[in-house]
């Protein structure tokens, strides 16, 4: 297997706030990974270093090495990693910024300098898989939480990276757009992309992802299967819930 | 909210670098002519290109709110200052204002925010701050909406807003909210490929009849003002 990210030791800091701590990680291509934690752990700065954001956009005190798809995020531009390496942001309302659904889809794809045919049969192919066709010209603020949401997805996925970021993508989706919208990853890691999510909710992990990372105090504390790493009462020492298919196990072993 | 409103109009119609320059040469009457004579006729002017583009006048009456009473601030400065010919100046700058406004809002409602970029980058203006403009024009109704939910919010805490004194708890929230959702918005930007020195946009300006009348009747009008 080849690894698309690799992390190295790295360390990051806000002046003497540590956000990161000797991070190791290595990902495959193809893998689905899901990074679990409680609040503050460092799964978003995590994510973000992943793509190069940091320490491109957001300075702060950066020790180690990483590396994305090949390309060393200290030297690499974000827009140049932007070609390999997608991410959705929790706050649907900050990422989206066209007058109209159709437009923020092709924003990427404008930004790529893809032919108009191109861009239109993408923009219509991504708004259809999430049922967000009819509302093409509509403009994005006339839209629900969870329809922004699929939007900000709609846009990135649009773009065909390798690799995949989503912070906390169910966050304002109800339940059963949650579960949809995780048979869409599902399906586009089959087709051998990259998905990394940060996920609080354990239930989705377990069904979802083929690994689990749970951060806690900016150090990867669990890596492994999500059924060994989930069904473990130790988790929920790092402020998740065991799913309710491990509950049993988990009160037997206590 | 200031925003796009679709339309089929003249007005709608026209291409958006034509429109730019027509509004700064309005721009340009309104600044070197600033008499009564030339200001009231010209209001007609600006009352026509509403009513042409079908947006009603209610429409900026709204979306302003009551910024509007700032349009008193020149006339009862004026009369401060020259109490016998105050009157007069204060409603010319006052008139002079209210076009200026009312111009660029109709500049906003019947232009699309992308032609609007394509055509700011057309005319040479840096596109870093093209985009910033055009941005800013997609984040005020955003921000309108959540300077409601602090308002809202400050008030069930008990906050009045008091005449003449900085509304503070109003205002740190806003700000605070805007740098973060400013800072969201790079990263999810940069993250697409987003390079401000090189905008790409596939959707082309196309200059049609009714421009390149427009266009033809420009000079001559310049010719003729000044």
């Amino acid at each position: 297997m080849v690894d698309v990210i690799n992390i190295c030791n790295l360390s990051f800091s806000y002046g003497k706030r540590d956000v990161l701590k000797g991070i190791n990680l290595s990902i495959d291509r193809g893998e689905f990974v899901g990074i679990a934690g409680p609040v503050g752990s460092g799964k978003s700065t995590l994510l973000l270093v992943m793509n190069g954001v940091i320490p491109n956009m957001i300075r702060g005190n950066f020790k180690g090495a990483v590396t994305t798809c090949g390309m060393d995020v200290k030297t690499s531009k974000v827009s140049e990693i932007s070609r390999k390496v997608g991410i959705v942001l929790q706050d649907p309302n900050s990422q989206i910024f066209s007058l109209r659904v159709r437009d923020e889809v092709a924003f990427a794809l404008e930004n790529r300098k893809l032919p108009k045919d191109q861009i239109e049969k993408k923009v219509d192919k991504y708004l259809k898989l999430f049922g967000l066709h009819s509302m093409k010209d509509e403009n994005p603020n006339n839209l629900s939480e969870g329809q922004k949401q699929k939007l900000a997805i709609a846009s990135t996925l649009a773009m065909e990276p390798e690799v995949i970021l989503f912070d906390e993508p169910s966050s304002s989706l109800d339940s059963s757009s949650a579960i949809k919208l995780y048979k869409i990853l599902r399906a586009l890691n089959r087709k051998g992309i990259t998905v990394i999510v940060v996920e609080h909710d354990t239930e989705l992990l377990v069904e979802n992802v083929k690994r689990v990372l749970v951060l806690k105090d900016s150090t990867i504390k669990l890596d492994g299967p999500p059924e060994k790493i989930l069904s473990s009462p130790k988790i929920e020492k790092y402020g998740l819930k065991v799913p309710c298919m491990f509950k049993s196990t988990a009160r037997s072993s206590r | 909210m200031i925003l796009y409103i679709p339309g089929n109009s003249p007005v709608h119609k026209a291409d958006a670098r034509v429109k730019i320059l027509y509004l700064v040469f309005f721009l340009l009457i309104l600044f070197t002519k600033d008499t009564l004579g030339v200001i009231l006729p010209f209001s007609l002017v600006t009352l026509l290109l509403y009513y042409t583009s079908g947006i009603s006048l209610l429409r900026p009456v709204r979306d302003l709110g009551s910024s509007w009473l700032l349009l008193l601030v020149p006339i009862l400065l004026h009369l401060l200052v020259n109490p016998s010919l105050g009157l007069y100046y204060g409603v010319v700058s006052s008139l002079f204002l209210l076009n200026v406004i009312l111009l660029s809002l109709l500049n906003v409602y019947t232009t699309e925010i992308k032609s609007l970029l394509q055509a700011l980058v057309f005319l040479k203006v840096p596109s870093e701050l093209a985009f910033m403009l055009v941005i800013s024009l997609r984040f005020l109704p955003l921000m309108q909406e959540q300077l409601t939910k602090i308002r809202v919010s400050q008030a069930l805490r008990g906050y009045e807003t008091k005449p003449f004194s900085l509304p503070i708890p109003l205002i740190v929230p806003l700000m605070h909210s805007s740098l973060k959702r400013a800072m969201q918005l790079a990263i999810s930007l940069e993250s697409r490929g987003f390079d401000s020195e090189h905008i790409n946009i596939a959707m082309e300006l196309q200059l049609s009849k009714i421009d390149y009348v427009l266009l033809f009747l420009l000079p001559l009008m310049v010719f003729a003002v000044f």
